[in-house]
């Protein structure tokens, strides 16, 4: 049978409680995300793909793979078939995790290097910059960085089209052409984003600056820097306020004025701010506890790293936000919804705090990288999107075993189509 | 619970919410708030009083001989973050290297002439290949002057390979003499100071240290003579290594000079550091060493940043060399910059900046 909609039609139930449960499958997350992470990422470990960009560009699309196959795709094509809720969790999120992984090959070696790389754009692809005389290391990593951060706007493009545009055409037309269309959408866009928040900086990345093939970039005047962490380190805000509003606040206000004609205008811009106030706050608890950044300094006093900062804080936010609504049930949902969010607030704000002080305590040793706030090398959205879309595949693949469980499998036995309810597309 | 709420209340709580987030971040950082919340860089004008002058002499600044081979060795290592003493470096069989090995190092030595005319000298950092390390300190008579005691201290920047792995070349002269480190030294770097053996590098220090140890704290400075002192940063330089201590010194008349292996905390951090706690910060004779910006002929916009914003601080004569990399020079030179020029000798391949067997006097 076909099941349109599967996370928003499955009814999921705790097998031992609130917060037993999801206590376990935190555990259970965390524990495959320390497996990866020692195999492929680990500088100390067997791969060392953390080098830092090359493993990030892989981490960043694998996210990107995991947010198509649920949010864009609805698990189109195989909606039909009994991966959507015919095996046992573990297994069919497996089968699910592997095809993410060979979408995530697909897009990175076949799509970005080999294509894009080797017959357009020489910096996507390490075998062309090398044939150019790139250094070895240096190839790997600027290629890697272009390819993480069209992954990058990727990431945030595919949650303002799916939460702010309804998915259009893929929620009206539910068959390949529609979703496939979302999918196009979603690259032009990114493409269109990246080639404006980027590409002026990979331009001057090399020497001599590409002049004829790049931009200046023109935010200099604005952000008192040449380079695009300042652009980067906002999108990254926006991603983070595009999941909270949706994860933590369900939705509002947007949802209030779910059929208004401006609503998606409303979204966008509305997101945007939030992203912008996350941005600035964050920028500005950083000049509070280092003082005032200074143009061309290193480490925490550049002005660049402070940008980039803001951002990356802005996804550890992101981070527990998701593990409190995925994991944990976005509780209390007994009080009256200004009290729970209230209340959430101040979970989520207290929760990314205490997350940044581990992270930063510990990630030396834990996950073999710098010490340090800023260093050069230092990404800690490489470890932190790794578990983001391991939380997410989770959620939607695994059907957040073993800590729950489906209830309402029979009724997918005789039915011929499952579509979801109206209104929002679930994202847990 | 939603039915109550209309679009007009929607915009309402939109606006009263946009408000109250701009009022709660940018608001904030933008009024008045600001200068109760952001803390003022206090100045503590530390005298490490002054000296006639300083003469400096680069040893080697050519860490690595081929940078292609160089960065090979890291990537296939697993990239930057790998601990240095973890990576197989090229030793054999590099045309551009010193008797094929691409290992060459960082050494420089200081002399200081005091107010009264007597004088001191330092060895700063002792490179890497200890067969290079050894055929430089003879060429430039170091040898002769470590068995004569003429050096007063062996100080070192930091433990990274290209400037701590060739000890055993100090010590082949002097094993008992005085050394300085940043009390952040990797567990490894002290078992090659007492004889230890690194296969996979390879890496290695026949001579075990038998002289007197100083750690400097992070974050600290040190006077160390008249008018010179050590300043100690806590800052990551990669490969494992943490920590870095530069030289800065008061030439009388003149105003203040640093003199740095890496300087991987950054030179506009450095220059910063000095203005606001050392006085006579504000101004800025000379610079000299290792600026860490593009050493392997890597870039990154920041580093423009560094480039445009470098003049704003009207450095009066600027030696770099070793990791400051030469696309960084040629920007700089391109500014304005006055950069000193060398020789190119010794293995240094361009004069754009100063290189083996180079002698700078401040």
């Amino acid at each position: 049978m076909k099941i349109l909609d599967w996370v928003s039609v499955r009814k999921l139930e705790s097998r031992w409680g609130l917060f037993p449960s999801g206590i376990l499958n935190v555990a259970v997350m965390l524990t495959v995300f320390m497996i990866l992470w020692r195999v492929f990422m680990d500088p100390r470990g067997m791969m060392r793909m953390y080098t830092p960009m090359y493993g990030y560009a892989y981490v960043q699309w694998f996210l990107v793979a995991v947010l198509i196959a649920w949010l864009v795709m609805r698990l189109w094509p195989l909606q039909n078939s009994s991966l959507v809720s015919g095996l046992h969790p573990a297994l069919k999120g497996a089968i699910w995790f592997c095809l993410c992984a060979l979408f995530m090959l697909f897009m990175v070696n076949v799509v970005l290097k080999m294509m894009i790389g080797g017959m357009s754009i020489p910096y996507f692809s390490e075998d062309t910059l090398l044939s150019l005389k790139q250094n070895a290391f240096n190839a790997r990593e600027y290629s890697h960085q272009a390819i993480t951060m069209v992954g990058g706007m990727t990431a945030l493009i595919i949650p303002i089209w799916v939460l702010h545009l309804k998915n259009w055409p893929a929620r009206e037309i539910q068959r390949g052409s529609g979703y496939l269309t979302s999918l196009m959408l979603i690259f032009f866009l990114a493409t269109v984003g990246f080639l404006l928040l980027y590409h002026p900086h990979l331009g001057i990345l090399f020497y001599p600056w590409q002049v004829y093939a790049a931009s200046m970039p023109w935010w200099e005047g604005l952000a008192n820097t040449l380079s695009s962490n300042f652009c980067l380190g906002l999108m990254m805000s926006w991603t983070a306020a595009l999941w909270i509003i949706q994860v933590t606040y369900e939705g509002y206000p947007f949802k209030l004025i779910d059929n208004h004609p401006l609503r998606p205008l409303a979204g966008i811009l509305g997101t945007l701010l939030f992203g912008l106030i996350l941005f600035s706050g964050f920028h500005f608890l950083q000049e509070m506890a280092w003082g005032a950044p200074v143009r061309g300094a290193k480490l925490v006093a550049a002005v660049d790293w402070r940008y980039l900062h803001s951002g990356e804080t802005s996804l550890f936010m992101l981070l527990i936000s998701l593990i409190w609504g995925f994991y944990f049930k976005n509780w209390p949902r007994q009080y009256s919804v200004e009290v729970n969010f209230l209340i959430r607030t101040v979970i989520v704000g207290v929760g990314t705090f205490l997350f940044y002080i581990f992270y930063y305590k510990f990630n030396a040793g834990i996950l073999g990288q710098q010490p340090g706030y800023s260093n050069p090398l230092q990404f800690p959205l490489a470890a932190t999107s790794l578990i983001v879309a391991l939380l997410l595949a989770h959620s939607w693949f695994f059907d957040m075993w073993p800590g729950e469980k489906v209830t309402n499998l029979q009724e997918f036995v005789a039915e011929p189509e499952v579509t979801s309810p109206a209104g929002e597309p679930a994202t847990r | 619970m939603t039915s109550n709420i209309t679009r007009g209340n929607f915009l309402k709580g939109m606006a009263v919410g946009t408000v109250a987030g701009f009022f709660a971040s940018q608001g904030i950082s933008s009024t008045i708030f600001r200068s109760y919340l952001v803390p003022e860089k206090k100045r503590k004008s530390i005298d490490i009083g002054e000296l006639k002058g300083i003469t400096i002499k680069t040893i080697s600044e050519t860490s690595w001989f081929d940078n292609y081979v160089q960065q090979n060795d890291f990537k296939k290592a697993g990239g930057s973050l790998v601990s240095q003493y973890d990576v197989a470096f090229s030793t054999k069989g590099v045309a551009a290297g010193y008797q094929g090995n691409n290992a060459g190092g960082y050494s420089s030595l200081i002399e200081f002439e005091f107010m009264d005319g007597s004088k001191k000298k330092l060895l700063l950092d002792t490179g890497w290949n200890v067969d290079w390390m050894t055929r430089r300190y003879q060429e430039e008579g170091i040898d002769k002057m470590l068995r004569n005691n003429e050096i007063d201290v062996l100080f070192i920047s930091h433990d990274h390979y290209d400037h701590y792995w060739g000890i055993e070349a100090a010590f082949k002269f002097k094993p008992d003499i005085t050394m300085m480190i940043p009390n952040s030294f990797m567990e490894n770097s002290y078992k090659l100071l007492s004889g230890g053996n690194f296969p996979k590098p390879p890496i290695k220090n026949a001579i075990p240290f038998k002289g007197k140890l100083i750690k400097h704290d992070l974050k600290k400075i040190y006077p160390l003579y008249p008018g010179v002192a050590a300043v100690t940063f806590a800052c990551p330089c990669g490969r494992g290594v943490w920590g870095e201590q530069v030289l800065v010194c008061n030439v009388a008349g003149k105003g203040v000079a640093t003199i740095t292996g890496c300087c991987h905390m950054g030179l506009i951090t450095l220059l910063e550091y000095i203005k606001n706690n050392i006085k006579g910060g504000d101004k800025v004779y000379g610079v000299y060493g290792g600026l860490h910006i593009s050493p392997y002929d890597d870039w990154n916009p920041q580093n423009d940043d560094l480039v445009r914003t470098i003049r704003n601080y009207k450095v009066e004569r600027l030696a770099c060399n070793h990791c400051t990399g030469y696309i960084t020079v040629e920007k700089m030179i391109a500014t304005g910059v006055p950069v000193v020029k060398g020789t190119a000798r010794n293995k240094t391949k361009r004069d754009i900046y100063l290189g083996n067997g180079d002698t700078m006097v401040l």
